[in-house]
């Protein structure tokens, strides 16, 4: 047998995974507060709000929570509970918008931009009510390559910078900025957000589950389906691929590759690793940040997935792809072909998910069984346990 | 005026019904079809893509006339139909999620034509 993934990280078992993880409501409750109201949560795009009173609303409804995300008129992002100081109601109804002021529509209490309570009305008639002790609850909230992210704990474990440090060594460098909002998606699913985030976690699905789509290009004839790369970095993990070793387009992808980047011709598309980019580990780098959040790096184009427990068994996947701004009708031609096709490859894993979700409390297992190239599974697995368990 | 392409593409005017402002919408077309009704469309739009898209490349995307638009979409419908010729032989495939339940959040270039109407 040759080199193992799994012989970098020996402190990782190489037993069978319990099942009780994914269907447990007592499980699901830990996570809610070992994880969620503790970890870092991407949140959107820094670009969502470009200009000062520009906001947006992400519900992280798994830690109970309404993010309010706003750039202040001092031209600051900031974060705050979107929640009024007077009896909850939340301030912002909208998903984005822009304003100066958030009046709450209950009874019109008022706060700035930068969460400080400006108006409260009958102010008179409340008993000692300090306003400048009354702003919107703020919470923690750091930028890294323009992505907001937010942390709930009242004191986070560690900084947004220490926590991304092993994956930034890497990815820093991606042109991120030149990237703009091509496509997205978002579909709630019936599934553990575990199921959902451990579908993405290795390629050796491919040539299985996507030969109708993104496998159907792309030929490795009688070869054992491995990596590029496998790696736990933190609480984070990468899934990197290779190449294949043929890349044969369908004729519409075809055509789409003259007058652009697509998604398919990206993922067989290999660069130069060196230089002042990102450090390329293969020619797709998908980077899992702990505990939601996936980056999928390819050459001239890349997208995220935000995964968001509802329930023990109910999940929001969103997808969003980025592309350079589409100038011409070629352009938005080929982004089509690229978005379209990465829908319907997402909508093959979708499925899957959903038919693991209506089985897997059936009792019938109580372990599943992961091989070498699932040992980023084997790492995020881990990862939640650490964090339940204290 | 309904349905009307630029001059020299009046060869796919049968195929104008095609012709949709959203990836919903191209994609809803191509599922209520009959997999024969996408092949044709699929071969028509095959041998005109090209040219289809290097005349569209002469217009700024925030000022492209009415046909002209049309024509982008009826571009942008062969890409749905694609993947029913191309990847699963099938509209309607089995064993994905019903495209219905994957809700596009952001469709770029309905997007950059609405604004450029506003």
């Amino acid at each position: 047998m040759s080199a193992l993934f799994i012989d970098r990280y020996p402190d990782l078992p190489r037993a069978p995974v319990s099942v009780e993880p994914y269907v447990s409501d007592a499980y699901f409750e830990k996570e809610r507060a070992g994880i969620f109201r503790r970890c870092w949560i991407n949140v959107g795009r820094e670009t969502d709000i470009a200009e000062p009173g520009e906001y947006f609303v992400r519900n992280i409804d798994v830690a109970g929570a309404s993010v309010l995300v706003v750039r202040g008129s001092d031209g600051i992002v900031r974060a705050f509970h979107n929640m009024c100081s007077h009896r909850g109601n939340p301030v912002a109804w909208e998903e984005r918008g822009k304003c100066r002021y958030f009046t709450c529509q209950f009874h019109g209490w008022s706060y700035d931009t930068k969460g400080a309570l400006v108006h409260v009305s009958d102010r008179e008639r409340f008993f000692g009510l300090d306003p400048a002790e009354n702003g919107l609850t703020p919470i923690h909230c750091g930028v890294w390559q323009g992505f907001v992210f937010v942390n709930l704990a009242k004191m986070p474990d560690e900084s947004l910078e220490d926590y991304l440090a092993p994956v930034t060594e890497f990815v820093d460098g991606y042109p991120f900025g030149t990237l703009v909002k091509s496509y997205g998606y978002r579909a709630v699913e019936q599934v553990n957000w575990k199921t959902l985030i451990e579908a993405q976690m290795e390629g050796w699905h491919l040539p299985y589950l996507h030969k109708n789509t993104l496998a159907k290009t792309a030929t490795d004839k009688g070869k054992r389906f491995t990596h590029a790369a496998l790696r736990c970095l933190g609480a984070h993990g990468l899934v990197s691929s290779l190449p294949p070793e043929s890349f044969n387009p369908t004729p519409v992808t075809a055509i789409s590759i003259k007058y652009g980047v697509g998604t398919f011709d990206a993922f067989a598309a290999e660069g130069e690793g060196e230089g002042k980019g990102p450090k390329w580990h293969g020619a797709f780098d998908l980077y899992h940040i702990f505990p939601n959040f996936y980056l999928g790096l390819l050459r001239g184009t890349y997208f995220t997935y935000n995964v968001w427990p509802l329930s023990r068994d109910r999940t929001v996947w969103e997808v969003t792809g980025y592309y350079p701004p589409a100038t011409n009708a070629g352009q938005v031609f080929s982004q089509a072909v690229g978005g379209v096709g990465l829908r319907d490859t997402l909508r093959e894993d979708a499925f899957t998910h959903e038919q693991i979700g209506r089985v897997i409390g059936s009792g019938a297992k109580e372990h599943f069984h992961l091989q070498d190239e699932e040992t980023v599974i084997r790492h995020f697995l881990a990862q939640v346990e650490a964090r339940v368990q204290t | 005026m309904s349905g009307a392409l630029p001059q020299g593409f009046a060869a796919l005017e049968q195929f104008a019904a095609w012709a949709l402002p959203t990836e919903r919408a191209r994609n809803a077309k191509t599922n209520a079809s009959t997999m024969a009704e996408v092949q044709a469309f699929y071969d028509a739009m095959l041998r005109a893509l090209p040219g289809a898209l290097d005349y569209l490349n002469g217009f700024a995307l925030d000022a492209m006339p009415e046909p002209e638009q049309r024509l982008l979409d009826l571009c942008l419908a062969a890409v749905e139909a694609a993947m029913a010729v191309e990847m699963f032989g099938a509209v309607n495939p089995p064993y994905l999620m019903p495209v219905e339940r994957f809700e596009p959040m952001h469709d770029a270039w309905a997007a950059a034509r609405q604004e450029a109407a506003s």
